[in-house]
């Protein structure tokens, strides 16, 4: 490679050679790999620092949201933190509850009511499927999951064990089967169930996690209840509905 | 090949979309913050580094046109990941064990995407390094041609005559080529 003569790679880049200066450019370009090589170096840097200079405010800006987003989902030492603020939450939540109860609900009405929070907490279910397990022909297994789906747990649940017991694998009727437990009142079978569910690695971890929490709930173990709600990760799909029942747990104490 | 859904969230981090943002955390910094903290992380460390991806993602996104085509879960998991280990391995003398909290199974796409943004953020970091050994006369000159102005008006800025600007400049870019080309790094690098 001869001499670089960074003036030519740069007037070619910015489009200003033309004719035969062009030509014979790029002649040497295809002859010459180290050349070509520069002239790429080149480009890519000036690309690159424009880009990093152009958006820099832009870039600060993402940043600055970014940082905010963090203090919320990356708590330092979150259980210190909550320690600390915890008798302010009680005190303003005891606070809260005062006023809603005086100004707002003159006449006392129930407040925590743990049966209809479980209700309200399960009455959208997510439905099962039959069809993904391409499993149309076995009529037992659709039965449960009709009668899953039509929230007749009881009828179901013999059906669910039924199937069960030919393949424990299927966690989705695995977890299905725990609910109908749990709706059933049969709370020792449903915790069984659930508890094996969030000691395995399965999709159904945080689910089973979820239904346990309800499981307290419906048994009015409320301060159980809130711990096992404490340990659902911030991606799980309940995540919302844990935290807003959390809410009420401690606006209730 | 078609976006995947979760492009939502890359044109999010381009659009500073408040609202998206939040549900992208919501979604995905739990597994990162996990996978930090099971491998002698702290919680500090898993916002530096789920930060740093975000910003690199969004500058493939702004500059490159770069569209999401697989799910960012694997994606972010596994540039995290290479983050982290990178990390790990300037503090540790010996090679660093990592224990893997997500069982992805990792397509091509997400490798090469993910290998594509890990050589940017390597080749930004040795560009900065490289710029700040440059005089105080390019280093001005640079910067001010990087900004989008014209060389004319460079030239007026800097109170010099056009040609003069532009041989210089050239000379600069000159002297952070090599300056890049000397060290070490720039044979692991892509260009």
């Amino acid at each position: 490679m001869s001499e670089i003569n960074y003036e030519i790679i740069s007037q070619y880049l910015n489009g200003e050679l033309t004719g035969e200066a062009l030509a014979a450019f790029e002649k040497r370009m295809q002859e010459d790999s180290a050349l070509a090589a520069e002239v790429n170096i080149y480009r890519i840097i000036e690309a690159d620092q424009s880009f990093f200079i152009k958006n820099k405010a832009e870039k600060e800006k993402l940043a600055g949201s970014l940082e905010e987003l963090n203090k919320d989902y990356f708590k330092k030492n979150e259980a210190k933190v909550i320690g600390i603020n915890r008798w302010w939450y009680a005190a303003a939540a005891v606070a809260a509850a005062v006023v809603f109860i005086l100004i707002l609900r003159p006449f006392g009405e129930e407040t925590f009511d743990n049966n209809k929070l479980f209700a309200y907490y399960t009455k959208d279910v997510e439905p099962l499927s039959a069809v993904e397990r391409g499993a149309n022909e076995d009529t037992l297994l659709l039965q449960a999951v009709n009668l899953f789906n039509k929230k007749d747990y009881k009828k179901s649940l013999p059906l669910l064990k039924n199937t069960l017991a030919s393949d424990s694998a299927k966690t989705d009727l695995l977890i299905a089967t725990g609910f109908c437990f749990l709706q059933i009142n049969q709370y020792d079978s449903a915790t069984k169930i659930f508890n094996y569910l969030v000691n395995g690695n399965t999709v159904y971890k945080n689910k089973a996690t979820w239904y346990k929490a309800l499981t307290f709930l419906k048994k009015n173990k409320i301060d159980s209840c809130y711990k096992i709600l404490e340990t659902l990760p911030v991606d799980a799909d309940n995540i919302k509905e844990a935290r807003e029942l959390m809410k009420k747990i401690k606006e209730k104490s | 090949m078609s976006a995947h859904q979760d492009q939502q969230y890359i044109e999010a981090l381009v659009d500073n979309n408040n609202l998206l943002l939040k549900e992208l955390y919501e979604k995905f910094s739990g597994k990162i913050r996990n996978m930090i903290l099971k491998n002698n992380g702290t919680i500090a460390d898993a916002a530096d580094i789920f930060q740093d991806a975000l910003l690199d993602i969004y500058q493939r996104a702004k500059d490159k046109g770069f569209v999401l085509t697989c799910p960012l879960d694997a994606y972010l998991y596994l540039v995290c990941k290479n983050k982290w280990i990178n990390k790990l391995n300037k503090k540790a003398s010996s090679g660093v064990t990592f224990a893997d909290t997500e069982g992805y199974n990792y397509g091509e796409d997400v490798f090469n995407n993910a290998a594509i943004l890990q050589n940017q953020h390597n080749r930004n970091i040795l560009l900065a390094h490289k710029f700040k050994e440059l005089g105080e006369g390019c280093r001005e000159l640079l910067e001010l041609s990087w900004t989008g102005i014209s060389m004319m008006e460079v030239a007026k800025k800097l109170q010099n005559s056009y040609s003069y600007i532009k041989k210089k400049k050239s000379e600069c870019m000159g002297k952070l080529i090599a300056l890049v080309k000397k060290s070490p790094e720039f044979a692991n690098l892509q260009w």
